[in-house]
């Protein structure tokens, strides 16, 4: 403890724009000076109104302008989804370690966990998968993506599938995994031999600094914190 | 106004203190952004002797108006411990929170932390979720025990962080036997000892937990308020579901000198802040001062 820092700090932030992009994501925007972050790192906002601190992956950012990709799961992103412009959140970021994989990089998200893989290079090759048809999110990924594949679970595929699709994985230098529990085991179980692969691990969070202790994880080298060992982990490292 | 309070013989800033675990040593005064001018000094994460690793993950789990924490008492050990309280900022009294096993560990690590610059020992005997120690350990009679033992090896001031889950009746009836009316500092309460379930199953793998929240709140305020009408010379600080001024108030109002915030600074890290602001305008509204609050009936 007396922890590592990684440039974290404290800002009371006004809300400056709330998007919904469909029944199940929404954007928000908060005006924000601090460091720009890396992929992979994390902010966690509490409020009053809010019943646990909530960690949000950084999704992306500019001219003084932080925004997340959230994803409705009860009542607190609800609360978030609701909010007025100029209404203010605590935010306490950058957090964790972020991912520094070098281009090219292969990206492969899952539900929520799309959000860490848009500060990727625009020469990454991203693979994601929803549930349903996601039309919005699916565009701004395009915008920024070449090389862009999405499954639809209600169709029938899931981002495992596209993954196991890829032919020629020697081509990355890196992979980066995100998402559900359940894809990140199907990667790991998987015959795929992925290039230098690592995940970001999700976990209930409590501080974001390395101390309350709760977001421990289980690593072949021990248990870790989320919040300051990860979130971005060598997936070989993760004990699932 | 001055918030400053005397509480068993160690001096704080205001009455508003972190509990022990979600303070570290200090971190947030390292981390920039956090108002801490109603901060009345650091608790510390509990340190046992040697360094533990804590329990398996899952450790946390956050309710509507609860949280459940099952950590184990993590922590680097005695002497590493000793190092990071050197480092908190000298104008911060500092609370040290110990653990152990046995009344020796305790003892023990005792003796490795009264060479730091600890203004006070809270000798945690509450625990609710490791195997050994913790909660296990306690009772009146190893108060007593502990209290004696440990002034053989230190004049830095104690206080007795306990499980919620006692008589004050009949606990406090039983302390004074021990240990006679001397004046005694207990913290009211460490988490109420839960085991909650899901889908056939614990929800986590040590299967007990610690629960914080709002009925801690109500819990503690009987508590305190018996033990305050029948052995007014048991100083005592609250800790449980504060996560407002409203509930430190109603804790002072039942006789506690000083509150401990743990969930409550998780949810809202502006917390001390805004509680010293909010205990200003209602002491300067009242013609009052924190200490000279009168007690309800």
């Amino acid at each position: 403890m007396n922890s590592q820092n990684f440039g974290r700090r404290l800002e009371q932030c006004e809300v400056v724009n709330v998007r919904h992009l469909s029944s199940s994501f929404f954007e928000l925007s908060l005006a924000w000076k601090g460091t720009v972050p890396k992929t992979g790192q994390f902010f966690v906002l509490t409020h009053t109104e809010l019943s646990h601190p909530v960690p949000l992956t950084f999704y992306r950012s500019s001219d003084g302008t932080l925004t997340f990709l959230v994803k409705r799961a009860g009542k607190n992103t609800e609360f978030l989804s609701r909010l007025p412009n100029g209404f203010k959140l605590n935010v306490l970021g950058p957090c964790g370690n972020g991912f520094d994989g070098n281009s090219p990089i292969l990206g492969v998200g899952g539900g929520s966990g799309v959000a860490a893989l848009f500060s990727l290079p625009p020469d990454s090759k991203v693979l994601l998968g929803f549930k349903t048809r996601e039309v919005e999110l699916e565009r701004s990924f395009r915008e920024k993506f070449n090389e862009l594949k999405v499954a639809v679970e209600e169709k029938g595929k899931t981002v495992v599938d596209l993954l196991l699709e890829e032919l020629d994985l020697t081509k990355f230098t890196s992979t980066l995994l995100c998402g559900p529990l359940g894809m990140i085991k199907a990667v790991k179980n998987s015959s795929v031999s992925l290039p230098n692969p690592h995940v970001i691990l999700e976990a209930i969070m409590g501080c974001g600094m390395g101390v309350c202790l709760g977001c421990t994880v289980k690593t072949r080298s021990g248990l870790k914190k989320v919040c300051i060992h990860g979130p971005v982990f060598p997936l070989e490292e993760v004990v699932l | 106004m001055n918030l400053s309070v005397t509480v068993g013989n160690v001096h704080l800033r205001t009455p508003f203190l972190p509990a022990s675990g979600v303070f570290g040593f200090g971190d947030p005064l390292f981390t920039p952004g956090f108002p801490l001018d109603g901060l009345g000094g650091v608790i510390t994460k509990g340190v046992t002797l040697k360094p533990r690793e804590g329990n398996p993950p899952p450790r946390l789990f956050f309710g509507e108006n609860y949280a459940l924490n099952s950590i184990g008492l993590e922590n680097p050990g005695a002497t590493e411990a000793l190092e990071l309280i050197n480092k908190i900022p000298k104008e911060y009294p500092i609370i040290v929170n110990v653990s152990g096993s046995s009344v020796e560990e305790i003892v023990e690590t005792v003796k490795v932390l009264k060479g730091s610059r600890a203004d006070c020992f809270e000798i945690n005997l509450s625990c609710p979720n490791v195997k050994r120690g913790g909660l296990s350990l306690f009772s009146p009679v190893t108060v007593g025990e502990l209290e004696r033992r440990l002034r053989e090896v230190t004049n830095i001031p104690l206080w007795f962080k306990i499980p919620p889950t006692i008589d004050p009746v009949g606990f406090g009836a039983a302390l004074e036997r021990t240990r006679g009316k001397r004046k005694i500092t207990l913290v009211v309460s460490n988490t109420l000892p839960v085991a909650p379930m899901k889908g056939g199953k614990f929800l986590f793998p040590n299967k007990w937990c610690g629960y914080s929240g709002e009925v801690l709140h109500m819990l503690n305020l009987r508590t305190i308020k018996l033990l305050r009408d029948n052995f007014p010379y048991v100083e005592v600080v609250a800790c449980g579901g504060i996560r407002s001024w409203e509930e430190a108030l109603n804790y002072r109002l039942v006789g506690a000198k000083a509150v401990e915030i743990g969930r409550g600074f998780l949810l809202n890290p502006r917390i001390f802040s805004e509680m010293y602001r909010k205990a200003l305008e209602y002491l300067l509204n009242s013609g009052t001062t924190w200490e000279e609050v009168e007690e309800i009936d």
